[in-house]
This record gives structure tokens, C-alpha cells and sequence, in this order.
């Protein structure tokens, strides 16, 4: 869901059609060219033409408002029917036994409280909060979260100069300028997201507290400091 | 044929047309369009470009640019960067060109001289003939 709305992040990106825009749509459909054979294919698949055009924006639109609402739906169907299927992990300073935590036992605890309507109740109250802020935003200062810059239309004959992508995706950035190989830089990068999607395949270890699982603990640490640090040090 | 297997046929006749119909298009606007029939060479009249000057120009469907210098002349570079394809910029003063996008540098020749790109800017034959010059 994560990668999903990255996702989201990047095509809605290319929308406005501005030199930031343009420019960072370039590079990102650039990356796969540095995997032979099938590189140049996805491309241009990507790109829809051999550089960033209409046909581009199209594309982009489509999995903007189309492919990527359907995936994060199903994701997120998958999300609910998981925690219904294996349960919910338990917070770090939680019980030593992972099933008093995984799921609402009506018979045995008539004391709890049900999902509906008290827990939806609350969802609805926070999503109407934040649609009132965020209209207020769109309605009054649209250009709140929206850098200058931003207003250049797409030149294809010109790229700015310090051209930097937002905070989010400025470690990845930074990694593709620090790491020589590109094909290593993208490679790596790739692997670390594999690592962290394919974790609960390769740690089972039965304990959910993570503080009980060292090696999950030293894992997500090292690589937030690092990914903070990376991010910090791009952005200068 | 039993009427069972009449039904059986005709929904998945039915359900292969219905899926047709939705990926022909959506693998029609998938497939990348053609571009455009592309220019493979420039004729420029010389004079268009005095020495420490630098004049943009498509070749083949390239952002290119063209560089004369004092020392070694005309020079015609795609300006689209080995690494990410960002348009790189040239330097005068410097006489180098710099990628803005991860501060790749390349020399007069278009070598790389620091930063990420793996191999040199894509370089394009210049001929004199005469008062003009012909590009690509
Ligand atoms: S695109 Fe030119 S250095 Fe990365």
C-alpha cells in the first residue's frame, strides 16, 4: 500500500504538466533502461513514445485516476481480510501471548467494545475532519504545499537547473548520484523493498512484540537512520 | 450436444469476446506510438554560429547541441545525459557540459569527467562544406 501510494505520488506528479514535473517523469521512466533486454521495452511502454509526451501524460492520467484506485482498493481489501484471517500483531509492550491480541472474542470478552459502530464512528469523524481541512486548503490557499517552481510549464528542451524530487523520494535521489554503477544503484534499491515486503516470509519468528525480535528491531533502525540521513544529506 | 454444454460454450464464447473487447483497447493504448519520420541530418550556414557560441538543435529526434570553439571548432553532442536522460547544460567558461539532474560532468569530447553517467554524451559527425555546416 505503501508503494501504492508512491505510486500515486509519482503520476499525479507528471498532471500538472511543469518543468518539475516533466523533468522528474523523465528520469524516473529513464531508470529501467538500466536493466538490460527488457529495459528499453518498459520504457517505452512507460513513456507510451521515446520521450515524455502527451502519449506520456495519458498514461499517467489513466493509472492516476483508473489502475492505481482499483489496486490500493484491493490492497486494502486484502489488508482487512488478513487481519481477519491471521490477526493483528501486538503493540511492543503488549501481552507475551500474541492471540489475546489477535482477534475481538465476543463470547468470551462480552465486556469489548465491537468494531461497528463505536471504532467507525471515530474513522468517520477523522475523515470528515480531514476533507474539511483539506477543501479549506484547496478553496483558500491552494498554493500552501505548492513550490514556486511548480508554476513553470514543461519545457522538453530545457531541464532546470538544481532540479531536486520532493522529500519523500530524495534518498532514492541521492542514491542514484552517490552510487556510480547505475545499474547497482537501482538494483540496490530494488532489493531493499523486496527485503521489507518479503520480511514476514523470511523472519517467522512467532513472537510478535517487535521488541522481542532483535534482528527485525536492528533492521528497521539501521535503515531508518540511514534513509533519514540520505534524505537529509540530498537535500542539500 | 447436450443443451448443458450448449450454455457452457456459449457463456465462454461470450466471456472471451467480453474480455477481447476490453484488452484489444486497452493494449492498443499501450502499445508506445510511432514517432514522427525524424531528421537525420542539420544544414547549417556557418555563420549562424561565431566562435564561443552554442546553438540547440534537434537532431533525429535528439536534443542536440552544437559548440564552436576555438580550439577544436565545431562540435555537435546530444545533450541528453548518459545516466538519467536529463538535458545536460554547457559551460563556457568551463568548456564542459553539466547534467543538473545528479551533477554528472563531461568533457569537450563529451567523456565523462566525474559523477554517476555510465559512458560518454552521443557525438555527431560536423562537416564544412563550404560556407555551411552539415550535422549528423
Ligand atoms: S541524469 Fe545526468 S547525471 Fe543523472
Amino acid at each position: 500500500m505503501l508503494l501504492t501510494t508512491l505510486g500515486f505520488c509519482l503520476s499525479g506528479y507528471l498532471l500538472p504538466w511543469s518543468q518539475l514535473s516533466f523533468w522528474a517523469t523523465t528520469v524516473v521512466t529513464t531508470i529501467p533502461t538500466a536493466f538490460p533486454v527488457i529495459g528499453d521495452i518498459i520504457c517505452n511502454i512507460l513513456r507510451g513514445s521515446e520521450n515524455v509526451s502527451g502519449a506520456t501524460l495519458n498514461r499517467f492520467f489513466a493509472l492516476h485516476v483508473a489502475f492505481l484506485p482499483l489496486l490500493l482498493v484491493s490492497l486494502f481489501a486484502l489488508h482487512v481480510f488478513l487481519v481477519r484471517r491471521v490477526g493483528i500483531s501486538a503493540p511492543p509492550s503488549g501481552s507475551e501471548e500474541p492471540n489475546d491480541w489477535r482477534e475481538f472474542r465476543h463470547e468470551s470478552h462480552p465486556d469489548g467494545l465491537p468494531f461497528y459502530p463505536y471504532f467507525v464512528s471515530k474513522e468517520v469523524l477523522m475523515t470528515v475532519v480531514y476533507l474539511i481541512i483539506m477543501f479549506a486548503i484547496i478553496s483558500f490557499v491552494p498554493a500552501l504545499f505548492i513550490p514556486a517552481d511548480a508554476n513553470t510549464p514543461a519545457d522538453p528542451f530545457n531541464t532546470p537547473e538544481h532540479i531536486r524530487p520532493e522529500w519523500y523520494f530524495l534518498a532514492p535521489y541521492e542514491m542514484l548520484k552517490l552510487i556510480p554503477n547505475r545499474f547497482l544503484g537501482i538494483a540496490l534499491q530494488l532489493v531493499l523493498v523486496m527485503v521489507f515486503i518479503l520480511w514476514p516470509f523470511i523472519d517467522t519468528s512467532k513472537n510478535y512484540n517487535i521488541l522481542k525480535r532483535p534482528l527485525l528491531l536492528t533492521l528497521f533502525f539501521v535503515t531508518i537512520v540511514v534513509w533519514v540521513g540520505i534524505t537529509i544529506w540530498g537535500s542539500f | 450436444m447436450q443443451r448443458r454444454g450448449f450454455l457452457k460454450l456459449f457463456t465462454s464464447i461470450l466471456g472471451l469476446g467480453a474480455l477481447g473487447a476490453f484488452a484489444y483497447p486497452l493494449f492498443r493504448f499501450l502499445l508506445p506510438v510511432e514517432s514522427a519520420a525524424k531528421v537525420k541530418s542539420i544544414t547549417l550556414p556557418k555563420s549562424e554560429i561565431p566562435v564561443n557560441t552554442t546553438k540547440d538543435l534537434m537532431i533525429g529526434g535528439t536534443p542536440s547541441i552544437l559548440v564552436n570553439t576555438k580550439e577544436k571548432g565545431f562540435l555537435a553532442f546530444s545533450k541528453v545525459c548518459t545516466h538519467l536522460g536529463c538535458l545536460v547544460k554547457y559551460d563556457q567558461e568551463r568548456q564542459i557540459f553539466i547534467c543538473p539532474c545528479h551533477a554528472g560532468i563531461f568533457d569537450l569530447e563529451g567523456n565523462v569527467v566525474s559523477g554517476p553517467p555510465p559512458k560518454p554524451l552521443q557525438k555527431f559527425a560536423v562537416k564544412v562544406e563550404g560556407d555551411n555546416l552539415v550535422i549528423g
